[in-house]
């Protein structure tokens, strides 16, 4: 481990100085999972695309400011989270999606993703299950979608969660727990009384 | 441990985050309750679908394009850094020339004085961040190799007058008398602190009556800094509901700007965020970095 910190280390001196090179070779192991996260955040490829690609630029301008008392991956997820809330701000989806249910539009949630939900002997086609999955996912509020794709989807741990998210690890929990819950109602297509 | 304990540990122990005593109490609970183990094994699940969702690749053009939008992207921004270095200098000459010809004019009229300053940094506020951002901005880039003063358009000497004759020296550095600003970077987060919201105008003029006079100039440059970045950060948030607590500038240029953001959080809670603004160079980023 020591030998890889040391590259990481040699890269990010190069790239602060503005070598490209080095840049790239420095995101290569971080941006799949960079995109993956935006790709759930904004449920559309484009915009995902748009989100990593305006972070990656934001990340090399502002690498000789990293102070490298974070994780180097750490911080670009943070970056990565952050231009996406800032882009569903933007596109105003997030008024629809703050609260966790619309509530009065729980039989909307129902309907749109009734004709997807497993049938009667619960089984689905395995790429069908996925797009339901993503479209249950993408009904929670931002705050509880957000540590579902950070830990069940790109498996990040509790304390880089905390780390990603900027917040303590209590709130990482109550906030996983919560939000499975929720998951789960909303696979389930129970309403909230 | 009840139930309630229960429920709320088992994500955790799902995600194997709880200590060995915790895990073992848990365990012995749900081994004796037919409930709690229902719950359970619907977490799992839950949690087994989602981490059967495939992950996606990148699409091949990705790295292509990423470069790409780097190189432009560093050359906008070495432009971007010219421009703002010569608008510094222009907005500090611009009222060292205002002041040498008001204080010609109105020795005894020290009113007089502070009207003419508060009229000298409006108008540069007005006109020269519409100006020099938009248009003079284009004439600045088509005449690369002259020096920054010799830019200035016969329309715009009207407006220097007498005050010309300073600005005969090639060279920005030369005249922006930053070395002497950074003596008074101690006075400088006082002299700048904003008391809550703070609106899109200049400050109260007469909190300055206390520095020197020499002092004023340079102030009144980092006035108009202060207020390129306020404008920013108003652009920026223009959709939210925010208020400027405070900012302040360092020695080596930055300023930083503490806001206040209120956001709608769960079942349309107000939620209060702090976030801190960083300015250099004419750039503005959240400081997340």
């Amino acid at each position: 481990m020591g030998d890889i910190d040391q590259t990481e280390k040699e890269l990010i001196q190069k790239a602060k100085q503005g070598d490209q090179d080095s840049f790239e070779a420095l995101i290569l192991s971080c941006k799949e999972k960079a995109y993956n996260i935006a790709l759930r955040y904004m449920q559309n490829e484009e915009d995902a695309l748009d989100a990593v690609q305006e972070s990656f630029i934001k990340i090399f301008r502002h690498l000789p400011k990293f102070n490298e008392q974070s994780r180097f991956d750490t911080w670009v997820y943070r970056i990565v989270v952050n231009a996406c809330n800032d882009m569903l701000r933007k596109s105003k989806k997030m008024k629809v999606i703050d609260t966790v249910y619309k509530n009065e539009e729980d039989e909307d949630i129902a309907f749109e993703i009734a004709d997807k939900a497993p049938g009667p002997d619960g089984l689905l086609e395995k790429k069908e299950e996925s797009e339901y999955i993503v479209q249950c996912l993408d009904k929670l509020s931002t705050e509880y979608k957000e540590v579902l794709i950070l830990r069940d989807l790109n498996g990040f741990s509790y304390d880089e969660i905390a780390s990603i998210l900027d917040c303590s690890i209590g709130t990482v929990k109550s906030k996983i727990s919560r939000a499975r819950q929720k998951f789960k109602d909303i696979y389930l297509l129970k309403r909230v009384i | 441990m009840n139930c309630i304990d229960v429920r709320e540990m088992l994500s955790m122990y799902i995600d194997d985050e709880l200590d060995t005593n915790e895990r073992s109490e848990l365990e012995v609970h749900l081994a004796g309750c037919d409930e709690c183990m229902r719950e359970y094994d619907a977490l799992l699940e839950m949690t087994l679908l989602l981490r059967a969702v495939p992950r996606v690749s990148l699409p091949v053009s990705f790295d292509e394009r990423l470069r790409s939008s780097i190189e432009t992207s560093t050359r906008k921004q070495l432009e971007y850094k010219k421009r703002w270095r010569t608008f510094s200098a222009i907005a500090a000459v611009f009222v060292i020339g205002i002041f040498s010809i008001t204080m010609y004019n109105h020795m005894d009229h020290t009113d007089g004085l502070q009207d003419e300053l508060r009229y000298a940094q409006n108008r540069m506020s007005a006109d020269r961040h519409s100006q020099w951002m938009d248009g003079r901005m284009n004439h600045i880039d088509s005449r690369q190799s002259e020096s920054t003063f010799g830019r200035m358009e016969l329309d715009d000497r009207h407006l220097y007058g007498s005050a010309e004759g300073h600005m005969g020296h090639p060279g920005a550095d030369d005249i922006m008398p930053f070395g002497v600003m950074n003596n008074m970077d101690q006075e400088v987060p006082q002299m700048y602190a904003g008391q809550g919201s703070r609106p899109m105008t200049v400050p109260d003029t007469s909190e300055r009556s206390t520095v020197t006079r020499g002092g004023i100039n340079q102030n009144e440059a980092m006035r108009a800094e202060a207020d390129f970045y306020l404008r920013l950060i108003e652009e920026k948030l223009r959709y939210y509901n925010h208020s400027i607590i405070d900012y302040w500038r360092y020695e080596d240029g930055v300023w930083n700007f503490q806001v206040e953001i209120k956001l709608f959080g769960e079942s349309h809670a107000m939620v209060t965020k702090m976030y801190m603004f960083v300015g250099q160079d004419g750039e503005l980023w959240r400081k997340d970095l």
